[in-house]
């Protein structure tokens, strides 16, 4: 796990954040135990009321579970539930995208041009 | 000069038990001269000099514990301190008792020869058995500088007279009834202080 | 929440100062710091709390059950650590460790010298160094080794981060997480701090004390959402003057402090609004009581 301790973005949200990620690409997988809160905070130096916030985060969105005594285990995943959140997320980033295109008044044909440049350039 | 008089001030009350500790030490002494060779005064002197660098050598520990500031946090976050106390202090009695049977034994065995055994004696089992003890004594705040007195006074008084069976025996009471006293004092003291 | 300790209406007269009442809880598990300028009553509290005084009205409940200290084994179970003076002047490492071995079961000689030899403060067996001869951030470094060698299940610190040099501090916070690691949850600490700065990232749960009063507590994250930091010109200042706990007035800018209930209402007047951290916060709610008392 990465966090950068002088970031804008709160440790705890950079925890949610990553450890999200592995668990929407498959690396943790279901039935898999989070790394224990406090073993964690001493892991990433800081205080064992912001890892396990991070975690009541995971817990919100139902990506893990608490079980008494022994932690925070992945939940399984439904695919085509987290094709449908990545979706939005393009979504969200495209209409961005279209948005700050319209300001310097730029076509949709020239933005789809711009994309197919990028993924070449890629 | 001025220094010195300044770190007298300073540990006035243990300045103060430095003139109680010469005041026994010319008492003896005065003993001593009222029928005793040189060679056995100069010897005695010795013995009060020794003491009193003693106690000057110890003189940071008698600082810290006249000014409250010794082990008595560390002692008291310790389980069932009151009882470790409470054995310390029947310890000490027993303590009392066979240095007072020591020095008894002594005194009848060497009296009236050359040098008074009970002195040399007294100073072996002073310096081994009380010395590194203290240390542990020393977890209790004001009772460490009262048993050193005591302790010196005993030593040093008890040679010079022509001791009977029964003074012993009384001193020994007096001691440990002195002791029990002081333990409800001082229990009572930090009952209500700090 | 488990609590490990529960104070109530706990008081501590003394002749020029009294703490108290004072109700607290101390969270099981996790760190908690108690914060206040000096003189606030933080070292009374712990005192009280470690029976190391009588208090003079009130009652704790340790551990859940317990409600007398001198019961039992209770003090084995705390690691109690005083801010100076806790052991004569007149030792030296190895009297620590004896004094120790003496009145705790469970100390353990092997991890006290392990500790004092990673802390750089005495090689195994030490008799002839005191403690007189030593600096203050040794002696503090020795206290920490003697109080870490012992199986305890609370610790109370009174300030072990002053008089430690950065390098220090940074290793205490370390040895603070991994005691909460090996507790898995059953392991807590209580400790106090005029620096919260330097303790901020092993901080869980927040105690802000104020001339001899609890006057804020809880979770850090929760302690903080309670109230917001407030920017904006001098002009809209006056407007919202009564919203405001504390503030600072300057030519271009303006700060203040405030709850976090008036947070819409400082926006709409044309301020911004944001959370403080656990430092900002305790010096604006310190400043509040001060300001309250003057």
């Amino acid at each position: 796990m990465k966090i950068l301790q002088n970031s804008e973005i709160p440790s705890y949200k950079q925890i949610a954040m990553q450890l999200k990620e592995e668990i929407l690409n498959g690396k943790l997988t279901a039935g898999e135990y989070l790394p224990s809160i406090r073993g964690l905070a001493k892991d990433l130096k800081i205080s064992v009321i912001t890892t396990m916030k991070a975690y009541e985060e995971l817990c919100a969105e139902g990506l893990v579970t608490s079980v008494q005594g022994k932690g925070f285990v992945v939940n399984p995943q439904d695919t085509a539930m987290i094709r449908e959140q990545r979706l939005r997320e393009v979504e969200d980033h495209l209409l961005e995208a279209l948005e700050a295109a319209k300001t310097i008044g730029m076509t949709v044909d020239e933005v789809k041009d711009l994309i197919t440049v990028l993924d070449n350039a890629e | 000069m001025r220094e010195l008089c300044w770190s007298l001030w300073k540990q006035r009350w243990a300045f103060f038990a430095y003139v109680v500790m010469v005041a026994v030490g010319a008492g003896m002494i005065y003993q001593v001269m009222d029928g005793y060779s040189l060679f056995e005064m100069g010897y005695r002197t010795a013995f009060v000099l020794l003491q009193l660098i003693f106690m000057l050598l110890q003189r940071e520990r008698f600082r810290i514990i006249l000014r409250k500031e010794s082990a008595h946090r560390f002692y008291r976050s310790m389980p069932n301190a009151r009882k470790k106390e409470q054995k310390r202090f029947v310890w000490l009695d027993v303590y009392c008792a066979a240095m007072l049977a020591v020095l008894l034994t002594a005194g009848i065995i060497f009296k009236n020869e050359f040098v008074d055994g009970s002195v040399p004696f007294a100073m072996v089992v002073y310096f081994l058995v009380y010395v590194p003890t203290s240390r542990i004594i020393a977890c209790v705040p004001y009772v460490w500088w009262m048993t050193e007195l005591v302790f010196a006074a005993v030593f040093l008084f008890v040679p010079a007279f022509d001791i009977s069976p029964m003074l012993c025996v009384g001193t020994a009471v007096a001691v440990g009834v002195i002791n029990v006293l002081l333990y409800r004092f001082v229990r009572k003291l930090w009952d209500t202080e700090d | 929440m488990d609590s490990v300790i529960v104070a109530k209406g706990l008081v501590k007269k003394y002749k020029k100062f009294t703490l108290g009442p004072v109700d607290l809880e101390i969270p099981k598990g996790f760190s908690t710091a108690l914060i206040g300028a000096n003189g606030a009553g933080k070292t009374t509290l712990l005192d009280t709390i470690c029976g190391i005084v009588a208090p003079s009205k009130g009652e704790v409940t340790y551990f859940g059950e317990i409600t007398d200290i001198e019961e039992g084994e209770t003090k084995e179970r705390i690691g109690y650590q005083a801010a100076q003076g806790m052991y004569p002047m007149s030792w030296t490492p190895y009297d620590v460790a004896m004094a120790n071995k003496l009145g705790f079961t469970g100390f353990h000689e092997e991890r006290y010298w392990e500790l004092c030899k990673k802390y750089g403060v005495a090689s195994e067996g030490e008799k002839k160094q005191t403690l007189m001869k030593m600096s203050d951030g040794n002696r503090i470094r020795l206290c920490l080794a003697a109080v870490f060698a012992r199986d305890t299940e609370l610790l109370v610190l009174d300030e072990p981060g002053s008089n430690l040099d950065p390098l220090m501090r940074d290793r205490l916070c370390g040895q603070f997480r991994e005691y909460l690691e090996e507790g898995d949850g059953e392991k807590t600490i209580l400790f106090s701090t005029h620096n919260i700065a330097d303790m901020e990232n092993v901080t869980d749960y927040a105690i802000l004390m104020y001339d001899g009063a609890v006057i804020e507590s809880g979770f850090v994250n929760e302690l903080c959402e309670r109230y917001v930091l407030v920017s904006g010109e001098r002009a809209t200042f006056d407007k919202i003057k009564r919203s405001l706990l504390v503030e600072d007035r300057n030519m271009s800018t303006c700060f203040g402090f405030a709850k976090a209930e008036e947070k819409e209402k400082l926006e709409a007047a044309g301020t911004v609004v944001e959370t403080p951290n656990l430092q900002q916060l305790c010096i604006f709610l310190l400043r509040y009581a001060e300001q309250q008392n003057s």
